[in-house]
């Protein structure tokens, strides 16, 4: 829209017909009394043109001398619409409390979006933030973001680093999570390779220092498989940062005992469901009931953003769903037992032997006093070198 | 006998000022010209538009011709402009 059709719009526009001989005496007549004109069109032997209101008004007495005929095609512009509305003496104080809200609104941070890592440590960080005084709701001018963030790195250690910028009411704080070294002696100071765990040495890679033990020989733990320390011809004594991998077949025994009667809880189908919102922090609840107090039930609860017109406002939606369940005995089959024990087993070989890979096992199952054992004997290859630091009086 | 100074009435006065003064076209393409300078319109229809300049008339032909506002002095004219002619 044109700064022109601006102006004519607040300054009213009357579009109209003169029909009759002679148009061009209203136009010379019109533009001598300063009556502005514009959008001039001959069309079917009549003359449309636009004015404003007080021109119009002006045009029907210089209308008279040229005889022709004036006629209102159509009204637009604030002069109109503001005589349309002069009884509804609300809409101006209306308007004005509304621009008032929407700048009053727009001084608090009404979302606070958090992206990176993953979704654990996004809950820790808004957790941290609403304690360290940012949340939905927080008036803008009263927090700090420079030391807001300082905090929040301070506060958990596990971010290596945190940014926070405002953009309008929103706030993006990105992360970066830190990625914990391994431990390992520094490579400018000697060490020894020595037997995490024991088993039959399959081969030895040593890329630096002096291996002490060959192919098919049985470690315990903590024997010297790489030695950083050797003395040479002339009776010296030679240090080294020993690196490697030292690769024997070690044997790893899990057991896993699943009882055949369980007590497991079973949903009944009865459910109690609470609503609240919550606007710029306060909770508005949307049931008055209260939780019920008598059986065994299971609360699930959800968290929704509030989005007008693809826009997401400070209002939360949460909804808690009781779920009443009832305890039964459950007695299991040896088959799904055996299952039972064998998806525990896997977990446990993935968590406390993560570097072992399994050449062949041997399971046993055996079933006593109503409890399945499952015992596996598991054949593994892996590396058993550990780095140990050598070291040295001054 | 002494030469007796007559003022001029002040219409007269403006119309002389007026005969003096150049008028100025400007043509953007063929589809809009501006003319300042002018003192009105002598006759007006979608396909010849005829504007009284001083000590002449200015005649433009063409089609679909619209004015887009006009004032005392200057006028402009729009729409597909074929030729123009000066009558003196």
């Amino acid at each position: 829209m044109s700064l022109i059709a601006v102006v004519h719009w607040f300054r009213g526009c009357v579009a109209f017909e003169a029909a009759g001989k002679n148009p061009e005496k209203l136009l010379n007549s019109a533009v001598q009394r300063g009556i502005p004109l514009w959008q001039i069109e001959r069309r079917s032997g009549a003359l449309f043109a636009c004015t404003t209101p007080g021109g119009y008004h002006q045009l029907r007495f210089a209308v008279r001398k040229t005889g022709l005929r004036l006629r209102n095609k159509k009204r637009s512009g604030f002069p109109f619409l503001a005589h349309r509305f002069r009884r509804r003496w609300g809409v101006l104080p209306g308007l004005v409390l509304f621009f008032v809200l929407i700048r009053f609104l727009s001084m608090f941070i009404w979302n606070i979006n958090v992206t990176g890592g993953d979704e654990a440590m996004r809950r820790q960080v808004t957790r941290t933030a609403a304690s360290l005084g940012v949340a939905s709701g927080t008036w803008k001018n009263s927090v700090s973001l420079k030391q807001i963030r300082e905090d929040l790195l301070r506060e958990i250690p596990e971010l290596s680093w945190a940014s926070m910028n405002l953009t309008g009411c929103e706030l993006n704080i990105e992360l970066r999570e830190r990625s914990l070294p391994p431990q390992i002696v520094p490579t400018d100071r000697p060490c020894n390779l020595k037997a995490r765990i024991g088993g039959v040495v399959i081969r030895v890679d040593a890329r630096a220092g002096f291996a002490v033990v060959s192919p098919g020989d049985t470690v315990v733990p903590g024997d010297l498989l790489v030695s950083g320390v050797r003395q040479d011809a002339f009776g010296a004594t030679m240090l080294r940062h020993a690196q490697g991998e030292v690769i024997a077949a070690t044997t790893h025994r899990i057991t896993c005992e699943i009882p055949l009667t369980q007590k497991k809880q079973i949903p009944t189908g009865e459910t109690f469901v609470r609503r609240r919102l919550a606007v710029f922090g306060v909770e508005i609840p949307l049931n008055l009931t209260s939780p019920p107090q008598d059986g065994v039930f299971t609360r699930t609860f959800s968290e929704e953003p509030v989005e007008v017109l693809g826009v997401r406002v400070p209002v939360r939606r949460y909804t808690e769903t009781w779920s009443r369940v009832e305890e039964k005995t459950v007695t299991l089959t040896e088959q799904e037992a055996a299952d039972q024990a064998e998806r525990e087993l896997q977990n446990r070989l993935t968590e406390q032997f993560p570097l072992a890979r399994v050449v062949s096992s041997v399971k046993t199952r055996q079933i006593g006093d109503g409890v399945l054992t499952l015992t596996a004997v598991l054949q593994c290859e892996e590396n058993i070198a550990q780095e140990e630091q050598i070291y040295l009086e001054e | 006998m002494k030469n007796k100074v007559v003022p001029v009435p002040r219409r007269e006065r403006n119309n002389r000022v007026a005969a003096l003064q150049p008028f100025r076209i400007e043509l953007t393409g063929n589809c809009e010209m501006d003319i300042d300078g002018c003192r009105g319109i002598v006759a007006y229809d979608s396909d010849c538009i005829k504007i009284a300049l001083p000590k002449m008339i200015l005649c433009i032909y063409g089609r679909g011709l619209t004015i887009r506002c006009m004032t005392r002095e200057s006028v402009t004219l729009c729409g597909c402009i074929l030729r123009t002619e000066f009558i003196t």
